[in-house]
C-alpha cells in the first residue's frame, strides 16, 4: 500500500518555542489515522503544518503528499492543493464559517476556484453536497446563513465544504468536541460513511480516546510535541506500550464499567513547550521513572523505535 | 431524615417566553451526590444557578436545610451562602485575576487566617508556595483546585459543581474527580454535580437525573439508570458516549438520534422528545408524560423500555 501522505521528522518552531519536535506518520487511502494528545501536545500544529497553514513558523522535515514535497513548496502551489486535494474541518464550525455569506456561496467558492465551474454549476454542486451530508431540504437551505443552522448542522456544512472538490485527504481537527454527544455520534457516522463511499484518507485529531476507538485504524499518541506511541488501534488500546498511553487509558472515566470508584489519575500536568523537561518529556509524571528512578529517563530523550519512545519499552503493559 | 436540599417544581422562564427549566423536582441528602446530566440547553446549569440564587426562579420552591430560600432577600441569604457554595466550569474566568490565591480562598470576609488558608491549599493538593501567586500563574487544573478551595473555605454543606472538569485535559480531569470525592468523604459534603459527560458523572454520583429541554426525563440510582435506562433518551445518550475500546465500539448497539434538540422557545407538543424518538406514538405528540416509577427509578415516558 503506498502512502498518500508521508510526514518525516517534522519540526515546527515558533518564536516562542518548538511546538512539534520530530513527528513522522503516514496516511493511507481509505484509512483513518487517529492523532491523540492533550492540550499542547502538538497534534493540531502538526496537521496545520501539513496544510501549510502556519504563518511565522519554521517548518522543517519532510511532508510528501502523493509524491510531492510540500515543505518549501510555494504558497500558490499549497493554495492549489488546499481545498481541492486536501481539506480540513475544524473544531468550531461557527468561527470557521463566514457569517456574511450563505452556506451555498461558501461551499461553491472552492468548487468554482478549483474546478473552474460556472456560478450555476457550483450552486447545483453545493445543493448536492448539502444533501450528501444529510441536511434536510438542501435546495432551500443553500441560501441560508451559518447562524440559521444548529451546531451539528454547521459541522455538516463544514464537511460539505471540505469535500466539495473530492479531496484525497481529509484532516478533522477535533470535529466533534464542541458538539453534544448525540450530535457527535451523527457526525462520526457521517465521516465514516463518506470515507467508505469515497475512499478518502482521514486524519482524526482529538483528545478523546473514545472517539479514536470508534473511528481509527491506527493511532498515534502525542505528548509534549512528539509521538510517544504509534500502532494499530487495537494494539494501542489493548496492550499500550508507553506509560503515558497506559496512564491516559486508566484515567478515563468509564460509565460502562459501573463507575463509582476513584479514577487512576496521572500526577502533575502536561509540560510547557517553552520549558520542556530534560530527557524524556514524560518522566516527571511517569510511574516507571518514579519506581525505578532511572537516570537515563531524566537525561536522555528516548528515540522513537518500533512505534514507541520509551527507555523501558514494555514496562507499561 | 429530611433532605438537605429539596427542589420542588422549579421553573425558569427567560424573556421571550423561553422555558429553560420547566418544573424540575429532586432532593439531595446530606453527604450525597446527585448528578445532573444533559446536553447543552437542557437547563441543567440554569437549575444549579437557581439553587444558589445566582438566578431568581420564576416559579417553584428551593428548600435548603429546612428553610425555604426561593425568594429570601440578599441580606438574609448572606449567612446561608457559607453553607451553599458553587464551583464553576472555567477556573480562570471565575477567579479574580487581581487577587492572590490566598486572598481568593479566604474571601472578602476573611474566613481563614494565613495558616488556615495554607492548610486548605494543602488539602486541595497545592502548597504554601502557591499562596501568593495570581491566577495566571497556575495551570488549568491548579486553578480549579483554587476554585474548589474557595468553595470549601466556609465549610459548606452543599456544593453545586457546574461542569467542574469539562475544561480540563483528560489526565487532569481524573485528578479533580478524585479530589472532589476525597473532600466529600472528609467533610460529609453533598454535591449537585452538573455535567454533560455521562462517564464523569458515573464516577461522581450516587443518583443521577437526566434532563431534556428543561425537564427531568429520568432520575434514579446511578447503577439502575446506567445499566438499564428506561427512557429512550437516556438509552440513546448512554449508547452515544464513545468508549475507549475498539472491540466494544465495533460490537455495541448504538442508537443515533435524528435531528437536533428542539428550540426551547417553541417546544413540541406532548413529550418534548417525541420528534427524535423511535417509539413515538400518537399519545406522545399530544400528552406530556410525567415522571412515574419504572423498574426502580422514575422515568417520564409513555412507553418506557
Amino acid at each position: 500500500m503506498t502512502a498518500l501522505l508521508q510526514v518525516t521528522d517534522l519540526r515546527v518552531t515558533f518564536a516562542a518555542g518548538t511546538a512539534v519536535d520530530g513527528v513522522s506518520f503516514t496516511a493511507h487511502q481509505g484509512r483513518t489515522l487517529g492523532i491523540v494528545g492533550e492540550s499542547g501536545s502538538g497534534k493540531s500544529v502538526s496537521s496545520l503544518a501539513v496544510m501549510g497553514l502556519h504563518r511565522n513558523a519554521i517548518v522543517e522535515g519532510s511532508i510528501v503528499f502523493d509524491g510531492e514535497e510540500l515543505v518549501g513548496a510555494s504558497p500558490s502551489r499549497l493554495r492549489a492543493l488546499r481545498g481541492s486535494r486536501m481539506s480540513m474541518i475544524f473544531q468550531d464550525p461557527l468561527s470557521s464559517l463566514h457569517p456574511y455569506y450563505t452556506v451555498g456561496e461558501q461551499i461553491a467558492e472552492g468548487y468554482r476556484l478549483h474546478a473552474k465551474a460556472s456560478r450555476r454549476a457550483a450552486r447545483e454542486r453545493a445543493v448536492e453536497m448539502l444533501a450528501d451530508v444529510g441536511i434536510p431540504s438542501p435546495r432551500a437551505r443553500v441560501a441560508d446563513y451559518p447562524h440559521q443552522f444548529s451546531g451539528g448542522m454547521r459541522q455538516r456544512v463544514m464537511i460539505a465544504m471540505a469535500l466539495v472538490c473530492e479531496p484525497d485527504l481529509l484532516i478533522a481537527d477535533e470535529p466533534t468536541t464542541a458538539l453534544d454527544v448525540t450530535i457527535q455520534a451523527q457526525i462520526l457516522e457521517l465521516i465514516k460513511k463518506i470515507q467508505e463511499e469515497r475512499g478518502v484518507a482521514v486524519i482524526m485529531i482529538t483528545h478523546d480516546l473514545g472517539v479514536v476507538a470508534r473511528v481509527a485504524d491506527e493511532v498515534m499518541v502525542m505528548y509534549g510535541g512528539a509521538p510517544v506511541e504509534h500502532a494499530p488501534a487495537r494494539q494501542v488500546f489493548k496492550t499500550p506500550g508507553h506509560p503515558y498511553t497506559r496512564g491516559l487509558l486508566d484515567s478515563i472515566p468509564r460509565h460502562d464499567l459501573g463507575g463509582g470508584g476513584p479514577l487512576q489519575a496521572i500526577p502533575g500536568s502536561p509540560p510547557s513547550l517553552l520549558t520542556p523537561p530534560q530527557g524524556c518529556r514524560f518522566h516527571p509524571r511517569c510511574p516507571i521513572y518514579a519506581r525505578a528512578s532511572a537516570e537515563i529517563c531524566a537525561t536522555e530523550r528516548p528515540a522513537f523505535i518500533a512505534g514507541l519512545a520509551c527507555h523501558y519499552p514494555g514496562a507499561a503493559t | 431524615m429530611s433532605p438537605l436540599l429539596d427542589v420542588n417544581d422549579l421553573r425558569m422562564t427567560f424573556r421571550g417566553g423561553v422555558r429553560a427549566v420547566d418544573g424540575v423536582s429532586f432532593s439531595v441528602r446530606q453527604g450525597e451526590t446527585l448528578g445532573l446530566v444533559g446536553e447543552s440547553g437542557c437547563g441543567k446549569s440554569t437549575t444549579g444557578r437557581m439553587i444558589v440564587r445566582l438566578l431568581e426562579p420564576s416559579g417553584g420552591q428551593v428548600t435548603f436545610d429546612g428553610r425555604d430560600i426561593t425568594h429570601v432577600s440578599r441580606r438574609r441569604l448572606l449567612p446561608l451562602r457559607g453553607d451553599l457554595q458553587m464551583v464553576f466550569q472555567d477556573p480562570f474566568t471565575s477567579l479574580n485575576p487581581r487577587r492572590t490565591a490566598a486572598q481568593i480562598i479566604s474571601g472578602p470576609r476573611r474566613l481563614l487566617d494565613r495558616d488556615g488558608t495554607i492548610a486548605l491549599l494543602e488539602r486541595v493538593g497545592l502548597g504554601a508556595e502557591h499562596a501568593d501567586r495570581y491566577p495566571h500563574e497556575f495551570s488549568g487544573g491548579q486553578a480549579q483546585r483554587i476554585g474548589i478551595a474557595r468553595a470549601l473555605a466556609s465549610r459548606p454543606k452543599l456544593v453545586i459543581c457546574d461542569e467542574p472538569v469539562s475544561a480540563l485535559d483528560v489526565s487532569i480531569q481524573a485528578q479533580i474527580v478524585n479530589l472532589l470525592r476525597k473532600l466529600q468523604e472528609e467533610e460529609g459534603l453533598a454535591y449537585v454535580f452538573i455535567a454533560h459527560d455521562l462517564s464523569v458523572v458515573a464516577h461522581m454520583c450516587d443518583r443521577v437525573a437526566v434532563m431534556y429541554l428543561g425537564r427531568i426525563v429520568e432520575i434514579g440510582d446511578r447503577k439502575t439508570v446506567y445499566a438499564d435506562p428506561a427512557h429512550p433518551y437516556t438509552r440513546a445518550l448512554v449508547s452515544a458516549v464513545p468508549l475507549p475500546d475498539p472491540d466494544l465500539e465495533q460490537d455495541r448497539e448504538r442508537i443515533v438520534l435524528l435531528g437536533d434538540p428542539p428550540n426551547p422557545a417553541s417546544p413540541p407538543a406532548g413529550c418534548t422528545f417525541n420528534p427524535r424518538c423511535a417509539k413515538a406514538q400518537n399519545i406522545c405528540r399530544q400528552e406530556a408524560p410525567v415522571l412515574r416509577l419504572v423498574r426502580g427509578r422514575q422515568a417520564a415516558c409513555h412507553f418506557p423500555d
